[in-house]
């Protein structure tokens, strides 16, 4: 079996395969990550036969926790699902944080969490800040510390999906990407490698100042969201709050206790980050 | 002899206002409950005391103005013990007759 290690973050994985070519490709993308000697989670893309190494060859995604009912791709998606192999050992195997599913970004020493359902504009918009005068912390988890309520960063690769491809290409000639994978049950979706500050900064935490509920495709709106209505969502959001108990309860209710909320409608967005600006500077 | 109420283990319950919603945490279950007036206002009455639902009342009476909506048919007694109902339906309230709290006791 063919493997690499990389760390993303506080988590360390060490990465197998049945193929070399998705393990060069780890390599390459991740080259500007550390690699640790130990790791918390392994993710491993197997044949789902010994023959289908070679014909039609087809990856299942193993690793220390999996989904049962997980289907096979093709092995042209080998990275997606390494990628999907990761998320899946910190969303049901971490502990050490709250994880929330929400991107972040900081600015002056502070942190803007960001959450919403998939196509809200959450992993672009946290991209699109890290060219912009911010520091990008991560697009998938932002993850809370217990003891001090910090956000810790977790910046693996932007997962950009559909038309944010071409607009992260026309905004970032220069950017890092992987393949372009098409037709996966999410639509297209294409790599990137975060801004190396996000990479060399990756130990940085900072306090949440606010939190922000994004959404694409509507009249351009800001509104403050109460408490309740964000403690609500941020439970849904997490990933990892029923199972941390009481410990995951002080965690979020602090969270939510010291963090302005705010939700914004947007058609675009140079609109998003402006409104992002706007908010930033009143806090 | 009338029913009384009474919090299973007023040590594992926490309560958290955060605006007109206030959070409780019950950690025998682990679960979070999100929580509307009056029913925090109920569970701090109780404390670690045994209470009827007119005793409930009094000592809501004393703290807070209370009102029912005005096209309500429901009296404030009925909105305790509909509450108190959704609490032993939680496993977070118990209830009794009076008599035989006091031979527990």
């Amino acid at each position: 079996m063919f493997e690499t290690t990389l760390k993303v973050g506080p988590a360390s994985f060490r990465i197998g395969s049945d193929w070399k070519e998705p393990i060069a490709l780890i390599d390459e993308l991740y080259a500007a990550y550390p690699k640790p000697s130990l790791s918390d989670f392994t993710v491993r893309m197997e044949a789902t036969k010994p023959w289908r190494r070679y014909i039609r060859p087809s990856v299942q995604i193993k690793g220390d926790y999996m989904l049962p009912d997980a289907l096979p791709l093709p092995l042209e998606q080998a990275f997606l699902a390494a990628e999907m192999g990761l998320n899946l050992q910190m969303a049901l195997g971490w502990r050490r944080h709250l994880i929330l599913h929400a991107s972040s970004a900081e600015k002056d020493g502070k942190a803007l969490i960001m959450t919403g359902e998939s196509g809200s504009g959450k992993s672009t918009l946290s991209a699109l800040l890290g060219y912009n005068g911010w520091r990008f912390m991560g697009d998938e988890f932002a993850l809370i510390d217990h003891d001090n309520g910090e956000a810790v960063p977790y910046p693996r690769m932007i997962s950009l999906k559909n038309q944010a491809i071409a607009a992260m290409e026309k905004q970032v000639p220069n950017a890092v990407l992987g393949p372009l994978i098409e037709a996966t049950p999410k639509g297209d979706i294409r790599h990137m490698v975060p801004p190396i500050d996000a990479i060399r900064n990756m130990e940085k935490s900072a306090r949440p100042a606010m939190l922000l509920f994004p959404r694409f495709g509507h009249d351009t709106e800001v509104r403050e969201v109460l408490p309740s209505e964000a403690f609500m969502r941020l439970t849904q959001a997490s990933t990892n709050y029923v199972t941390m108990g009481e410990v995951g309860f002080n965690t979020l209710t602090r969270f939510i206790d010291e963090t302005p909320v705010y939700a914004i409608d947007y058609q675009n967005s140079e609109d998003a980050i402006s409104m992002v600006n706007e908010l930033w500077s009143k806090i | 002899m009338g029913t009384i109420y009474y919090i299973k283990d007023n040590n594992n319950v926490r309560l958290h206002p955060l605006d007109y919603m206030t959070l409780l945490y019950d950690r025998l279950s682990g679960i979070t409950h999100i929580v509307a007036e009056p029913a925090p206002q109920i569970i701090e009455t109780l404390g670690s005391q045994a209470l009827s639902v007119e005793q409930i009342e009094r000592e809501l009476q004393k703290q807070y103005d209370l009102k029912v909506f005005e096209d309500s048919d429901d009296s404030f007694a009925d909105i305790i013990t509909a509450r108190l109902d959704e609490f032993i339906d939680l496993g977070i309230i118990d209830k009794c007759d009076e008599e035989q709290k006091v031979k527990l006791t």
